[in-house]
């Protein structure tokens, strides 16, 4: 068990949380939001509003959560991360990883002593998912669709596009100095004490990460050169996103020194 | 299954046929540049690159954009594209209103990428409706034309593999390509691996079932052999069992054999010159042939289609026929997503429709998809047309075109976009012909009257013209052009080494073998320092030792790292100095043995061998050895004598013993008749005779037209290159002498040309050379372009005091030249031709250094007459010169074996410039900085890739444009008209390779002062001036 018993299962607040910090199958409900939005902006305003709500929920119910709920979020997390491998298109690629890394801020709900440390951590996680999407609607408007694989060997054609590409993903796998990493370390050490099966599970989670980040990777940068020319970013533009996963990564760093 | 020999032989023969197309690679050792399309050279140009992007999956020509680049530099004849765009369009059938050389003109002069697109569900009527605003007709797909469609694109000479791939995603054809490469280079090594594959020598297929069956990575795969292998034990066998059961008819197999064989056309060229190399060491022990190749690759091509049909879905052509008749739209779909020709907003629907793979869905997403394509693809094109027609003001005639005319104009597009390389190619040709045509100069040499302090024989390659220019501009020296073997084809066997090495073409067989002496010894210490150093980089290659030895001596290769990455030029004369001691002086044994030296060579080759045998068996001193026992165990082991009883009593053993020791001599020390034999024979292939020789050295002179006023000094100069860490080493070097450094044939023409008996038997047949002449050997380094002399011991004395000063022009003739090619190959700026100099050395010694120099890249005419056609005007590095004077060829012999030659391997380096330029990743060999050296004799691009076969990246391209310019090689002979005529005419090959195209041949004739070129199937002539007009009429767009 990794928390106490006694509490209300059926906690509304709770409840709610489960559809904002979206855990299966609630996370239907998200999916189909957030991919019934066809542009960029409304995207990122979910991916950064959304979780901002479950992490107010989970407080405002004022109580740990309940171990159904932190076992269904490890297991919501690791069936969208495994989901994820085989996933092409950008947007549900996004969609199953927000699901999959919200999931773990329900196993890290106690670990900080201040309040906004939740709400910064889901920010941290939403953020590259944010960049991501911004991207993703470069792609959408250059070829009709972000789709891995239909037209891959940007990193020839497009090589700063494909920098600040990577480095997103990175930052989305939570790879160290990223906040994910924070949150996956966080988690770490909150069910190591508890149980053995939830660590292995963690570990199968951020391995599906790598994995399905690694396929991205693969389906849109790695591959022969392209013929025609295909407009870059701005070198401007490049320096803007830099700038943001920079601060992303110093943020990171502040975190991970609240886990002391 | 059992196949009789008949069978057996027509699948042999299939291979072998089949195989032709591919192009053999030979071993990196002695890189040859070869045409990556010589198997289609039977076919004129234009055809053999539409085959070979083909059968090659690559490019034959640039992008479009990098010709309009050349454009826009002024670099090609804009008025010859022009003229053939003319004569294009006036035999197409285009509506009136249409201007078509403007359309066309438009089309490749300003769009960058192609406009025709060559798909089913494109339609005029639907282009026509998108031109106009109307809505898109209601064209329902007709599914006949799909399934025919698919039939064309999956089945008949397609490798099955590659058809399951389109249709389910599968990475079959990758899969077995990495399997194929690991069994070849397993099977192929030659001494890189330290475990090696056990049974290599019963053969390739042979060696690998066996290991198959046990292989756990395969069982891991799930792939099953054994009902494939137990079919037929054979290689043959296999083959023909696989082409069953997978469905194969027997008419395509031919062409399935070439399209597998093409995947991988690196290693099926390797095995493909192995298999004919019959004196290729590694062949004659581990044999591996083609048949081989294709019976491992089939196999495992079966056994990779078995493991995917075991889920059930399609797996013999059978079963595609059936679904693609069935199941028509899911066919479509799947080959539209995994093709990726998906319309990019549609790609998650196919995705989706083909996973669920449920009948209805799929009909619905057909209909809905053919659709949208149809119509989005009709807009881009429509959106294209509209934007050509506005540029040539042509808008209106456009849109006013019905759905036939506009049929006609969409065709005639598409046709001249197929045509569009050879336009832009004979572009670029007409005005690197003009080019040329402005520097030649048909005025005769002036009288001199007194001979010239030095004359110098280079090798014809392009990298020699620089040095030549400089070295006659700084002196009284007249250069000539001869191929780098200089004519003497020889088998070289160098000093402490036991192979033949051939210097001449590759498509020479030399019969005389020349072997290196030397009267010194080589010295213990040098001996300890070469076994030191095998040792450390066998520690290196172990695959335990390098865990212990990077504690215990990683630090002395930290060192060597330093050194040669900090300052590689000191260090690599330090390190040069302490391991590599100079080679000790040598000669060449150029004449030819008579019976009796023959003879006592090869008994005193016995006597040494007996005396070491003895040594070793009886643990005796050598001055125990009597002469009387060596040669009476000699007689006894060769069958000649039998001296057992005396010998038994000198040596104080017993009988049993002194015949095991024979025993001994006769297998182990080949001291027996039938080798003895064999020794003879290769005795016999030792040397020249002094008529041979003669004929050589008289021939070679003639060739260049060096017959008379003969200098103090002749230098006979051949070429190498000389650079660190570089697998293309051999790339940079001699391709006359074989792919090696030119100085042994060099030292073999000046060693016959001084002799005495030599010049006299040359006096008789009508050149003089003079009792003070000179001939002396030496290298060109063409990385550095340093010129040093060789066997400097054999000039007379009466030399020696102008050998300073020949030694003075050379190296100011290095340091130009030099400072001429440093600019376009690096970045750091030389103030003086010194400066360049130093860094061109630096570039040699650097192992960080992926770019040397740049070898023969650029290289764009081949030219065969007088020195004084070209002397006054720089050629920029980019012609072969060959001398010739026709004046005194006239039986035209001596062309035509320039022809056969020199020119040839000309054509082959050109087209290997060529298509590596225009498609480095196919028929070049990629970027250097990824490739790794395979098995001692390639490079594969990572740890593992198909063998790379032609020029890197970094020889051709600079900075991911070409830097190579890829024209076919024009070559101009200098002669009256008949007299080339009838050499080209004379000569097959070379007839074949001109009337096909593959080379661009000019005639300048200097009696009539018309220049001949060969176009389009017949001979055009034109006042030599006249090109010069025509280079003012070539205009910039």
């Amino acid at each position: 068990m990794f928390y106490s018993d006694g509490v209300n299962l059926m906690d509304s607040k709770i409840l709610a949380a489960a559809l904002f910090l979206p855990l299966f199958p609630l996370s239907i409900l998200f999916n189909v939001l957030f991919e019934g939005l066809r542009k960029p902006l409304p995207r990122i305003v979910v991916l950064l509003a959304w979780p901002q709500i479950g992490a107010w929920l989970l407080q405002e119910a004022n109580s740990a959560p309940p171990d159904w709920a932190v076992h269904l979020a490890l297991s919501t997390s690791l069936l969208y991360g495994f989901r994820a491998l085989v996933l092409r298109e950008l947007t549900h690629w996004i969609s199953f990883l927000a699901i999959s890394s919200w999931s773990l801020l329900w196993l890290i709900v106690g670990f900080f002593d201040n309040t906004e440390a939740l709400h910064l951590l889901a920010l941290g996680v939403s953020l590259p998912l944010a960049i991501l999407t911004l991207l993703g609607g470069q792609l959408e408007k250059k070829f009709g669709a972000s789709y891995a694989g239909l037209y891959n060997g940007l990193g020839h054609a497009m090589p700063r596009f494909s920098g600040v590409f990577v480095f997103t993903i990175l930052a989305i796998l939570a790879t160290p100095v990223f906040p994910g990493f924070t949150t996956m370390t966080a988690a770490f050490l909150e069910v190591t004490k508890a149980s053995l099966a939830g660590s292995i599970m963690l570990c199968l989670i951020w391995l599906t990460w790598g994995w399905a980040g690694s396929r991205l990777i693969q389906g849109f940068i790695i591959g022969k050169e392209h013929h025609e020319e295909i407009e870059d970013i701005s070198s401007g533009l490049t320096w803007l996103y830099a700038l943001i996963l920079t601060g992303l990564a110093a943020f990171g760093i502040f975190t991970l020194g609240q886990l002391s | 299954m059992s196949l009789t020999l008949g069978e057996k032989l027509k699948v042999r023969s299939m291979i072998h046929v089949a195989a032709e197309p591919v192009p053999f690679f030979w071993p990196m050792r002695s890189f040859i540049h070869h045409n990556p399309l010589h198997g289609l050279e039977d076919l004129p140009f234009d055809k053999a690159t539409e085959k070979g992007s083909e059968i090659f999956h690559a490019r034959a020509f640039l992008p479009r954009s990098s010709y309009q680049a050349y454009l826009a530099e002024n670099r090609v004849d804009q008025a010859k594209i022009d003229t053939l765009l003319e004569d294009f369009i006036e035999q197409e059938d285009l509506p009136g209103t249409i201007d078509g050389l403007a359309w066309c003109r438009q089309l490749l002069y300003q769009e960058q990428t192609p406009l025709s697109k060559s798909d089913p569900l494109l339609s005029a009527s639907k282009i026509q409706a998108a031109l106009t605003g109307e809505a898109p007709p209601e064209v329902e797909v007709d599914l006949e034309d799909l399934r025919k469609g698919l039939h064309d694109q999956l089945l008949g000479e397609r490798p099955l593999g590659e058809a399951i791939d389109d249709l389910f995603g599968s990475k079959i054809t990758a899969d077995l390509n990495e399997l194929v490469v690991k069994s070849c280079l397993d099977f192929y090594d030659e001494g890189q691996s330290v475990w090696k594959m056990p049974m290599r020598e019963q053969g390739f297929f042979n060696a690998w079932k066996k290991l198959a069956q046990r292989n756990i990575r395969f069982t891991l795969l799930g792939l099953r052999f054994q009902s494939i292998l137990e079919a037929d034990g054979t290689a043959e066998g296999t083959i023909i069992h696989v082409l069953r059961t997978l469905g194969i008819e027997q008419e395509h197999w031919a062409g399935y054999f070439t399209r597998e064989l093409a995947q991988l056309h690196g290693w099926s060229g390797f095995i493909r010159w192995r298999e004919q190399a019959k004196d290729y060491h590694f062949s004659k022990i581990f044999p591996g042939d083609l048949v081989d190749f294709v019976a491992v690759r089939m196999t495992l091509a079966l056994a990779l289609i078995q493991a995917h049909g075991r889920r059930g879905l399609a797996s013999t052509v059978g079963e595609i026929e059936d679904m693609i008749n069935d199941r028509t739209e899911d066919a479509f779909l799947r080959c539209e997503f995994h093709k990726r020709r998906v319309l990019p907003t549609m790609a998650h629907k196919l995705d989706v429709a083909i996973s669920r793979s449920n009948d209805d869905l799929i009909r619905i997403t057909f209909a809905e998809y053919t659709k949208s394509k149809s119509i989005e693809l009709a807009k881009q094109q429509a959106l294209r047309l509209r934007k050509l027609a506005r540029a040539i003001d042509q808008e209106e005639q456009l849109a006013a075109l019905d759905v036939p005319d506009l049929e006609k104009l969409l065709k005639v597009l598409a046709k001249v976009e197929r045509q569009e390389g050879m336009f832009w190619l004979r572009g670029m040709e007409q005005y690197a012909m003009q080019q040329l045509g402005k520097q030649l100069n048909l005025a005769p040499a002036p009288k001199r009257d007194e001979r010239p302090f030095a004359q110098a024989l280079f090798c014809i390659d392009t990298r020699s013209e620089r040095l030549r220019r400089n070295l006659e501009s700084i002196g009284d020296y007249q250069t000539f052009g001869i191929a780098g073997f200089f004519g003497v084809p020889v088998s070289f066997i160098e000093l402490g080494k036991g192979s033949e090495t051939h210097l001449c073409p590759v498509i020479l067989t030399p019969k005389n073998v020349v072997l290196e002496i030397t009267t010194d010894t080589l010295s213990e210490e040098q001996d300890t320092l070469t076994t030191l150093d095998k040792a450390l980089h066998g520690l290196k290659e172990s695959v335990v030792s390098p865990f212990v030895t990077v504690e215990a001596i990683g630090l002395l290769f930290g060192l060597e790292m330093i050194g040669k990455t900090l300052a590689p030029k000191g260090y690599s004369k330090w390190r040069n100095k302490l391991i590599n001691s100079e080679k000790p002086e040598t000669l060449l044994l150029l004449d030819k043995l008579d019976k009796e030296q023959a003879e006592s060579i090869l008994q005193t080759v016995q006597r040494a061998l007996i005396i070491k045998g003895v040594k070793h068996e009886l643990h005796l001193a050598a001055d125990q050895i009597s002469d009387e026992i060596v040669q009476g165990l000699r007689e006894t082991a060769m069958g000649l004598n039998d001296h057992t009883s005396s010998l038994a009593t000198l040596l104080k053993i017993e009988p049993a013993r002194l015949d095991a020791l024979i025993k001994h001599l006769r297998e182990d020390y080949r001291i027996n008749r039938e080798f003895a034999d064999g020794q003879m024979d290769q005795l016999g292939r030792i040397g020249f005779t002094l008529d041979e020789q003669a004929n050589f050295v008289a021939t070679a002179l003639s060739a260049i037209g060096l017959t008379e006023n003969f200098a103090r000094f002749v230098i006979i100069t051949g070429h190498g290159s000389f650079t660190d860490n570089n697998p293309y080493e051999s790339a940079l070097d001699c391709g006359a002498c074989g792919g090696n450094h030119g100085l042994v044939s060099a030292r073999v023409i000046a060693q016959m040309a001084n002799r005495a008996q030599v010049r006299s038997r040359v006096r008789k047949m009508g050149i003089t050379i003079p009792e003070d002449v000179c001939f002396i050997p030496a290298l060109h380094n063409t990385t550095t372009d340093e010129v040093k002399l060789h066997d400097l011991d054999r000039i007379p004395p009466s030399h020696l005091f102008y050998l300073d000063w020949l030694r003075k022009g050379l190296t100011g003739a290095s340091h130009l030249a030099a400072q001429e090619r440093l600019p376009s190959l690096s970045e750091t700026h030389a103030e003086t031709a010194i400066d360049a100099f130093h860094i061109a050395q630096r570039n040699s010694t650097d192992w960080s250094q992926v770019r040397p120099e740049w070898g023969l890249s650029r290289n764009c005419y081949f030219i065969i007459g007088r020195r004084e056609l070209t002397r006054h005007h720089s050629l920029d590095g980019r012609s072969f010169l060959q001398s010739y004077d026709y004046r005194i060829d006239p039986k035209r012999r001596l062309l035509e074996s320039i022809l056969t030659g020199p020119l040839v391997v000309g054509q082959w380096i050109n087209m290997e410039h060529y298509f590596s330029a225009v498609d480095n990743e196919q028929f070049g060999s990629g970027s250097k900085v990824y490739h790794n050296v395979a098995g001692k004799f390639g490079v594969m691009t990572g740890n593992q890739s198909d063998l790379r076969t032609g020029l890197p990246a970094q020889t051709v391209l600079k900075n991911g444009k070409p830097f190579h310019q890829p024209v076919r090689l024009m070559t101009l002979i200098e002669a009256p008209i008949e007299h080339a005529q009838l050499a080209i005419e004379a000569v097959s090959s070379v007839r074949n390779l001109v009337r096909n195209e593959w080379i661009r041949m000019m005639v300048i004739d200097p009696e009539t002062g018309m220049i001949h070129t060969y176009e389009a199937g017949h001979w055009e002539a034109r006042p030599l001036d006249v090109s010069h007009s025509e280079t003012a009429k070539t205009q910039v767009v």
